[in-house]
């Protein structure tokens, strides 16, 4: 299980997250929702460790809040973040394959392959987007947080990345932070936790959110 | 890469076909700046850190050679350290810390003195060293360049070179796969700061003496208008040392100071510099 557990942060004495508490377990999709600025990125880095902030994070059973990043990572929490942000100077191939196997990358991402010597810098967002989530699939991650997926991409690669969110659930779990796609990722997944202002509003099986997803977001 | 290392080679053979002692002395010159200039453009094109502060661990490798060679371990260990704490303002910082770093280094330098037999020696003279000799010199430091440009290429196509780039391009996407930036950081540095410190080993078997002067401004401006003469290649800050130094030789009689004149206009025109270059990629 992945558990944030009151989790808080505060920047220039204005709170971020207040006390959000969530979890998820293997094999499980989290979706979390909320209009912009309700700190459901930020919320994403602090499971991750890329943020400083109070509370405390588990993984199966293990604090894992003081861990750097990097040792979040072998543990095996793996984010793809927002805003396509990859290595601009270092080709695709060598993007993907600081995370691993750039022939695994292709079996997911096909595309890739004549860009494999392209500088990721020179990608349109769509492409861009295919090496930030190949570089986060292939590192084979228990727990996966992917943060707006489905920016840049046209609608059949969105249908696709929708497909493998679900596939992935069977192996690991996905936690998901989107604008887009909603319906979608709402309907395949396990708990959702719904964020207005940096607290939770909702934290729960998927099945009692929908009249709440429904009128603020549907 | 490869035409660089055949530009590099040339560059390194002419003086030994011409087998003039004059020649010899420029090109030794010449390529204990370029280790320097080399150290500094690894940092900078690999890492994403611009310093102001790399005549510090060649200055510090130079003296500690000279004063005891067993200081040369903690002496690059020193250097290493303020790097790393110089590192901790962030990059954009870096450049303004590190340059006032430099200059306040080179202030104390002068002070640097050592009680021998009843007397002082150091100061604004220096120190002395057994020079290995001309030709020894030449051939000492131009395998560590060959050395050393090699590593980089083998390090640019390691693994280790991929995190190195990553986490200069985009820290937090690097960290959001594992990557430890900050281990990445300081290994980068150790590696530049090495590199700095063996120029500054070459530097004293070659002259035999170093003053504060190695500490110099001018020291300090040397790799990063090396490295902005000659293009945005690896052998860039190789053939802008070379320039540097040969122009600087060519004039010495009639105008002494040339090297500076070279400063200034490339300083200058830094900012056209870096956009012909497209060294501002990153």
């Amino acid at each position: 299980m992945l558990r944030a557990d009151r989790v808080r942060v505060e920047l220039n004495g204005r709170m971020i997250l207040k006390d959000v508490t969530c979890y998820l377990e293997r094999r499980e999709i989290m979706l979390i929702a909320g209009p912009n600025g309700s700190g459901k990125s930020t919320l994403l880095k602090c499971i991750m460790g890329l943020m400083e902030s109070k509370g405390r994070v588990f993984l199966d059973n293990v604090e894992i809040t003081h861990l750097k990043p990097s040792e979040r990572f072998k543990m095996g929490i793996t984010l793809a973040p927002e805003r396509l942000r990859v290595a601009k100077n270092l080709t695709v191939e060598e993007n993907v394959s600081i995370s691993g196997d750039f022939q695994e990358a292709l079996e997911i991402f096909p595309e890739l392959g004549p860009l494999a010597k392209k500088k990721a810098g020179k990608l349109s967002g769509g492409e861009r987007q295919m090496v930030v989530l190949a570089r986060a699939l292939i590192s084979k991650p228990k727990y996966l947080l992917l943060d707006e997926p489905f920016q840049g991409l046209h609608k059949d690669l969105r249908v696709r990345v929708v497909n493998m969110i679900y596939n992935l659930s069977k192996k690991c779990g996905v936690v998901v932070v989107t604008h887009d796609e909603l319906d979608e990722i709402f309907l395949m997944s396990d708990k959702t936790c719904i964020l207005v202002g940096g607290e939770v509003l909702y934290f729960g099986d998927s099945e009692g959110a929908e009249q709440l997803m429904r009128e603020m977001f549907m | 890469m490869k035409k660089d290392f055949a530009i590099i080679l040339a560059l390194l053979l002419l003086p030994l076909l011409l087998r003039s002692s004059f020649i010899v002395s420029v090109a030794t010159m010449a390529v204990v700046y370029s280790i320097l200039s080399l150290s500094w453009f690894f940092m900078e094109k690999e890492a994403g850190w611009t310093s102001l502060v790399h005549s510090i661990p060649f200055g510090i490798a130079a003296y500690a050679l000279a004063i005891n060679p067993v200081l040369i371990i903690p002496a690059f260990l020193l250097s290493l350290l303020l790097f790393t704490a110089l590192s901790l303002s962030g990059r954009e910082k870096f450049v303004f810390t590190s340059f006032i770093t430099a200059i306040v280094f080179w202030y104390f330098s002068h002070y640097i003195t050592l009680s021998v037999n009843g007397g002082v020696v150091g100061g604004e003279e220096g120190f002395s060293f057994l020079s290995i000799g001309l030709w020894e010199s030449y051939l000492l430091s131009s395998s560590m360049l060959l050395l050393f440009f090699t590593s980089f290429a083998l390090i640019r196509k390691s693994g280790l070179g991929l995190k190195i780039e990553a986490v200069r391009d985009d820290e937090f996407a690097a960290r959001s796969i594992g990557i430890n930036a900050f281990k990445i950081r300081i290994v980068s540095f150790a590696i530049s700061v090495f590199t700095a410190t063996v120029a500054g080993v070459c530097y004293l078997l070659y002259f035999g003496h170093v003053s504060p002067e190695i500490f110099s401004v001018e020291i300090v401006l040397l790799p990063f208008v090396a490295s902005l003469i000659a293009g945005n290649r690896w052998a860039s800050p190789i053939i802008g040392s070379y320039i540097i130094v040969v122009v600087s030789r060519a004039f010495s009689g009639i105008l002494p100071e040339t090297h500076l004149l070279i400063y200034a206009a490339v300083l200058m025109l830094s900012p056209k510099l870096k956009r012909w270059w497209g060294a501002s990629a990153y």
